[in-house]
């Protein structure tokens, strides 16, 4: 299959056919059983596409390029919002336990040795636009590492981008120095099966290396001066999925930045880019972002005006999937208010940004935007998945699909 | 059945509500063949028949007398919401598996092995007609258990993306909703799905009397708030189910960081 010719900036993207409804009922099950997608049906919706995502070669390129380059950006930028949040002079930006939290980290909390990062981007009618990067717990590894290998059609001539779980769990093992016969905890939230699927396919992975994974709770851990201890006895090393920004918002979230461990991955020092607000912050303190200008829609501080008419949209600063991102225009009066509240009430928890129109990968009757979600660990691009969805955002109610490079 | 993906695939068989069987139970560490002290096929039938009998019993078919879908949502305990579900598939409706905890290999909290052996003796013996209606599965259970040091705590609770949206069952014709509970309450987690449900329209029964009667179902709390599952997940709502924790930790002299995140925000 080839695809469109890319016309001036316009992105060559594009996705397949539909699989056909018994060869999808297969895929489904390869992917549940395969893939660990156990969360595969999101209210009326399957999470799992029934297509493809196809990127030119020049176009996966780019987003490489990009990557690696936001990737420096982003620990460089971590590292100097640190660096003045501990500035008494600086102006705070988040709630007053959150910021106090934060700006307390130790060193090690900005430890960069075994950092992954999963940057979102859409294509769009003027070239590929960036909505966020997930700095912090970037989630959907297994679809990203499965998806491509289970993908029902012929892949004769198309390149993968990559097994994202495998490539980072082998950084982690080498950043860190484990050896066979070290423990390693996996601190997630356990009533959340979605988190448990990727801590199933970890622990696969971890055990190639003779490496033993605990599922552990932030809660259900000790932490000591030097490190952290499960049962009574240390962990080598702690690979996190439970979201830093509950520990950071929660009372009882606040060991974890008083006695933050070393060898902790992602480290919650990461938790100053997973702030949708940075780049504000960053304008504002005259900290240098050239990719992240480059491709991130123009950003700001949601302002009370700007609720009265923007055809901006409005974004919370700690989403994760989507949830609650809305155009301004479009907002109802209650959401207004719940807005109005928080910008009221709090500080830092809302952006306005300037909404980009998808590219439409389908026909005017059956819209198809897309996003594709790559990972960086290390500073190496190490793969990544597309998310589709016939809404006008991506977000919790798109589906997965494998993402294959063609000419 | 002793194969997962097959015992799966069973009971989520091939009609309109089988995308919404959850596979967590099926793809986790699933071994029916190492439990035991489960109960056979036909004990659990026989158990569940004596379980249905206390519910007005007549009207639990899957179309009323209108031709209207009545759905189901049985939340009782463990295996017996199982044995249940496999006996309402003769009563028109298909049995939909929602239950999501996970089944670790080691002490937990919650024990879902009788559930996964239920799971694989009813399975060949499922039975669903054309065109039927929903019975969703939960496990009353599944905020229960003795959390101590060194369990695993998987309890778990069930969210509204885990159901048809109410839309979704109107435009199949659903009228009604029998709620077979033990204890005959609506839980928290569960309120959340049926007040969406009863605002839509869909009335909401209890069936435990000699003729249905109608349930009002209260908001429950964090009702229809955006970060609810956040929230809830996290442990910081203030009535909070618990923390999640995964293992507990043995408590030490100095262990100063257990318990979760119980009654927390604001």
């Amino acid at each position: 299959m080839s695809l469109p010719t890319a016309a001036g900036s316009v992105p060559g993207c594009a996705v397949t056919a539909r699989l056909s409804p018994a060869v999808f009922r297969r895929y489904r099950l390869d992917a549940i059983f395969h893939g660990r997608k156990w969360d595969a049906q999101i209210f009326d919706r399957s999470a799992i596409a029934d297509r493809a995502l196809l990127l030119a070669r020049e176009d996966w390129r780019e987003l490489e390029s990009a990557t690696t380059a936001l990737y420096s950006e982003t620990l460089e930028v971590e590292q100097r919002l640190h660096e003045l949040a501990r500035d008494e002079g600086t102006a705070r930006y988040l709630p007053r336990r959150a910021w106090n939290r934060l700006r307390s980290l130790p060193p090690q909390a900005l430890d960069g040795r075994a950092r992954l990062m999963r940057f979102d981007f859409h294509p769009t009618e003027e070239g590929w636009r960036l909505s966020e990067v997930n700095s912090d717990v970037p989630g959907g590894l297994n679809e990203a590492s499965s998806f491509h290998r289970l993908w029902p059609e012929p892949t004769a001539g198309w390149q993968v981008t990559g097994d994202p779980a495998r490539a980072y769990i082998a950084h982690v093992i080498e950043a860190f120095g484990l050896r066979a016969g070290a423990r390693v905890g996996l601190v997630h939230a356990t009533a959340y099966s979605d988190d448990w699927q990727q801590m199933a396919l970890f622990q696969e992975l971890l055990a190639d290396f003779g490496v033993e994974a605990i599922g552990v709770s932030p809660t259900s851990v000790e932490l000591r001066s030097d490190g952290v201890h499960e049962s009574g006895r240390p962990l080598d090393a702690a690979l996190r999925f439970f979201p830093g920004d509950w520990l950071l918002f929660a009372r009882e979230g606040a060991p974890w930045f008083e006695r933050h461990p070393a060898n902790l991955s992602n480290p919650l020092g990461a938790l100053y880019s997973q702030n949708k607000f940075f780049p504000v912050a960053c304008a504002a303190l005259g900290i240098g972002t050239p990719t992240w200008q480059r491709y991130l829609p123009r950003t700001c501080r949601l302002a009370l005006a700007d609720l009265g008419r923007s055809r901006d949209l409005a974004k919370p600063c700690f989403g994760r999937v989507g949830e609650d991102i809305a155009a301004i225009n479009d907002l109802d009066a209650r959401s207004k208010l719940g807005i109005a509240l928080d910008l009221l009430f709090g500080r830092g928890l809302w952006i306005r940004q300037e909404a980009f129109r998808g590219l439409n990968l389908g026909s005017a009757s059956e819209p198809i935007r897309a996003c594709v979600g790559v990972y960086c660990a290390g500073g190496k691009v190490i793969g990544g998945y597309g998310r589709l969805t016939g809404e006008r955002f991506v977000d919790m109610r798109a589906t997965d699909s494998p993402v294959f490079v063609v000419n | 059945m002793k194969d997962g993906r097959a015992c799966f695939e069973a009971w989520a068989g091939d009609h309109e509500w089988s995308d919404w069987t959850k596979p967590t139970l099926f793809a986790g560490s699933f071994g029916p063949a190492d439990t035991s002290g489960g109960r056979s096929a036909d004990e659990l039938l026989a158990a569940a028949r004596a379980m249905l009998s206390r519910y007005a019993e007549s009207e639990l078919t899957a179309r009323g007398a209108d031709g209207a879908l009545n759905v189901a949502v049985v939340d009782l305990a463990g295996s017996d919401s199982i044995a249940v579900g496999a006996l309402l598939a003769e009563r028109g409706f298909a049995p939909v598996v929602l239950m999501n905890g996970v089944t670790p290999p080691l002490n937990p909290v919650v024990d879902n092995s009788l559930i996964v052996r239920a799971l694989a003796e009813l399975a060949p013996k499922l039975a669903v007609e054309r065109n039927p209606s929903p019975a969703f599965l939960l496990d009353s259970r599944r905020l229960e258990g003795a959390v101590g040091p060194g369990r695993y705590d998987n309890r778990w609770i069930t969210f509204p993306q885990d159901f048809p949206s109410a839309g979704r069952l109107q435009a199949a014709r659903v009228k009604r909703c029998f709620v077979l509970a033990e204890p005959n309450r609506v839980a928290d987690d569960l309120a959340h799905i049926l007040r969406r449900w009863q605002d839509a329209g869909i009335a909401i029964l209890d069936p435990s009397g000699p003729t249905p009667t109608r349930l009002d179902v209260r908001p429950p709390p964090w009702f229809r708030q955006v970060f609810y599952r956040s929230v809830a997940l996290s442990g910081m709502k203030p009535n909070s189910f618990g923390g999640f924790g995964a293992l507990i930790p043995i408590v030490t002299s100095g262990a100063g960081h257990g318990g979760g995140f119980r009654g927390g925000f604001g």
